[in-house]
């Protein structure tokens, strides 16, 4: 029986944000990422181009990472005390890009000093040949002299660099245009603040084509019905031909999922010492399948058994 | 909050080839199982023999993996009294539930069968396009989605991403505790509605041995809020009270910008809480995002304002640190 076309045509279609550059493009990568480039929703062979396969990256600490739950320490073990090497064995787990997070430089964390920092980048930089994530520490004060050098010791290569807020996006705007960065805008779980984030960078010049949407993740059961929502709404709109929501989606899945009392596993009914890591992975792993669902084009996780996972849903969802 | 999430239903599946084997597990499942059953086999005649035998009277949603000719389905659905799902390439549903609505049978599920995660989810996304866009009734019926395979950890993910794309059902071959449990917050996340808040009651709340020393924080009865603020409490270890302040499950800057997180509201459940007995102190804790109605709740309770954190994660810094009675 014929059924009913279904189809929509939609207006517009996700920017394709390339990440990385090889030794011809100017950098010293060995391979480079795209995201975004969809035509339709999410993993909608019938409709249109579902775009790029949705990349993982790998999150790595500069420092003090031994604050991460035992299931994550049990799995990467001692290389979580150099960046370097845990950026290599992250590569060697499937890593599509390496994200790698500044914590370390926060004033009540370390207070690692800029060129420390600048040091741990190259020191990444030469161990692998993965586009990276570059995220601040949080502390505006100190991001605003961190990103400015990190950016500049990476000219060329094409980073992902985080994050321009509403409060304060002109520093980090300004270097990643000079350097030739991608850039992350972050909004918190608000879609019209998302618009005006990537309003505010356009604004001071930023091209809207290089920038990456972080409208910030909530885990499974801790409010991700809220990202989801505010996903799906942005992503209606940019398929509705609204440029100024057509950024591709990053989503912070494993810093968050793992904060979730079901990851660190307390005793529940059903937590057995044999299963008790597998709750992490799995609530990390849905989490991530789930924002799948509403449009996340990359993926910063974790735990090596939920990256393998997810990479296998995706391979199936697109199959 | 304080909802029990629990699966609904139990499936079985006729593995075994013979019809006698398939009857005597059903006979099993009605007994022990105390919830409704799906039970699925290409065998019609093992169907009609475990829904008219030991699962007569119970309903079982009868999944024909086989297929049966139309005059079969109808013969089971009336013999059995019971719905039935009929699987396969979108086309084929279709027409053989516009042929089974001809004759009567519109007690009906759809399903895209054994496939691919990718294939479900076009087929359940066309599906409801054309029952709910272009008023297409043969596609208008709930769809069952199956999520197995041998990896229970990529069944019970699928399954997540079924419940998120308008999946009726998921029969998914998932026993563990945390893979199970994932699929069912996901479905209770994707069937909340983001603005109707989850609410936890405005009442309140002990946390630990509580002396009358014990510190008191006051927050607003949004399940994140309350829940934030629990957490950081109890990893914290100190014994103390958490008021939840009645803001219709709005969080803390929302219901202040709302003015229903104010002094007036703070200071009525402070008196309706009874907590004044129960503490030898006068001092309450605020979150630091509103450090502004301080002196005003401080004028309106008669108790002394303490301005916490900002942000939960600061509340064990807190209590540990800075709090004296």
């Amino acid at each position: 029986m014929a059924i009913p076309d279904v189809v929509e045509k939609w207006a517009g279609k996700v920017n394709t944000v390339v990440i990385g550059a090889k030794a011809d493009q100017g950098g010293t990568r060995t391979s480079t990422v795209a995201i975004g480039g969809a035509t339709t929703l999410p993993f909608l062979t019938f409709e249109g181009s579902p775009g790029h396969r949705p990349a993982i990256a790998v999150e790595v600490w500069d420092s003090g990472a031994s604050v991460w739950p035992e299931a994550l320490q049990a799995a990467w073990g001692d290389v979580m005390n150099s960046p370097a090497a845990w950026a290599k064995k992250a590569a060697q787990a499937g890593a599509d890009l390496i994200c790698l997070r500044l914590v370390g430089a926060h004033p009540d964390l370390g207070d690692r000093s800029v060129e420390a920092c600048v040091q741990t980048v190259k020191d990444v930089l030469a161990a692998v040949g993965l586009p990276l994530i570059l995220w601040g520490c949080g502390a505006e004060e100190k991001d605003n002299k961190l990103l400015p050098a990190l950016s500049a010791a990476t000219k060329g290569e094409n980073c992902l660099i985080a994050a321009a807020t509403e409060r304060n996006y002109r520093t980090v705007v300004a270097v990643c245009l000079a350097d030739k960065h991608k850039l992350v805008a972050e909004s918190p779980c608000d879609v019209n603040i998302a618009k005006q984030v990537n309003i505010l960078c356009g604004d001071v010049g930023f091209p809207l084509e290089d920038v990456v949407m972080f409208p910030t993740t909530g885990a499974l059961g801790y409010g991700m019905e809220y990202v989801y929502s505010i996903q799906e709404r942005a992503r209606f709109a940019a398929l509705g031909g609204d440029k100024l929501l057509a950024q591709p989606f990053i989503c912070d899945v494993g810093y968050e999922a793992w904060r979730a009392k079901e990851a660190k596993a307390p005793p529940f009914e059903g937590v057995t010492d044999e299963n008790r890591p597998r709750w992490g992975v799995m609530w990390e792993a849905a989490t991530a399948v789930d924002l799948l669902q509403a449009g996340a084009d990359l993926l910063i996780m974790r735990h090596p058994d939920a990256i393998r996972a997810v990479r296998a849903r995706i391979d199936a969802l697109t199959a | 909050m304080g909802q029990v999430l629990t699966p609904d239903l139990l499936a079985v599946v006729h593995d075994s080839g013979t019809a006698e084997a398939f009857v005597a597990a059903v006979k099993v499942a009605v007994a022990e199982a105390g919830v409704p059953l799906v039970l699925m086999s290409g065998d019609v005649g093992a169907l009609e023999a475990a829904a008219t035998g030991p699962a007569a009277g119970t309903r079982p949603l009868l999944y024909v993996a086989a297929d049966a000719s139309v005059d079969q389905l109808v013969a089971l659905a009336q013999k059995s009294s019971a719905p039935l799902c009929i699987a396969g390439p979108i086309e084929a549903v279709a027409e053989k539930t516009a042929a089974l609505a001809d004759k009567g049978v519109k007690d009906l599920v759809i399903s895209p069968g054994v496939v691919g995660a990718g294939k479900a989810l076009n087929f359940l996304t066309q599906s409801r396009r054309a029952a709910l866009a272009k008023k297409f009734r043969p596609l208008g019926y709930p769809v069952l989605a199956l999520a197995g395979g041998d990896d229970p950890m990529a069944a019970a993910l699928d399954a997540c991403a079924y419940v998120c794309k308008y999946a009726g059902i998921v029969v998914a071959d998932v026993w563990e505790a945390p893979l199970v449990l994932a699929i069912l917050t996901t479905r209770q996340n994707i069937y909340t509605d983001p603005q109707k808040p989850v609410q936890v009651e405005a009442k309140l709340y002990q946390l630990g041995e509580t002396t009358d020393k014990s510190p008191l924080l006051v927050t607003t009865n949004f399940s994140l809020s309350y829940y934030s603020v629990e957490g950081e409490a109890e990893s914290a270890h100190v014994p103390c009270y958490i008021l939840a302040v009645n803001t219709d499950g709005t969080s803390v800057l929302t219901a202040w910008a709302a003015d229903k997180f104010n002094p007036a509201n703070i200071t009525k459940a402070l008196k309706d809480s009874g907590i004044a007995d129960k503490l030898a102190h006068r001092k309450l804790i605020i979150p630091g995002h509103v450090a502004v109605i301080s002196s005003l709740l401080a004028e309106e309770s008669g108790w002394e304002v303490l301005v916490g954190p900002k942000e939960a994660s600061g509340i064990g810094p807190y209590l540990k640190n800075e709090w004296k009675a």
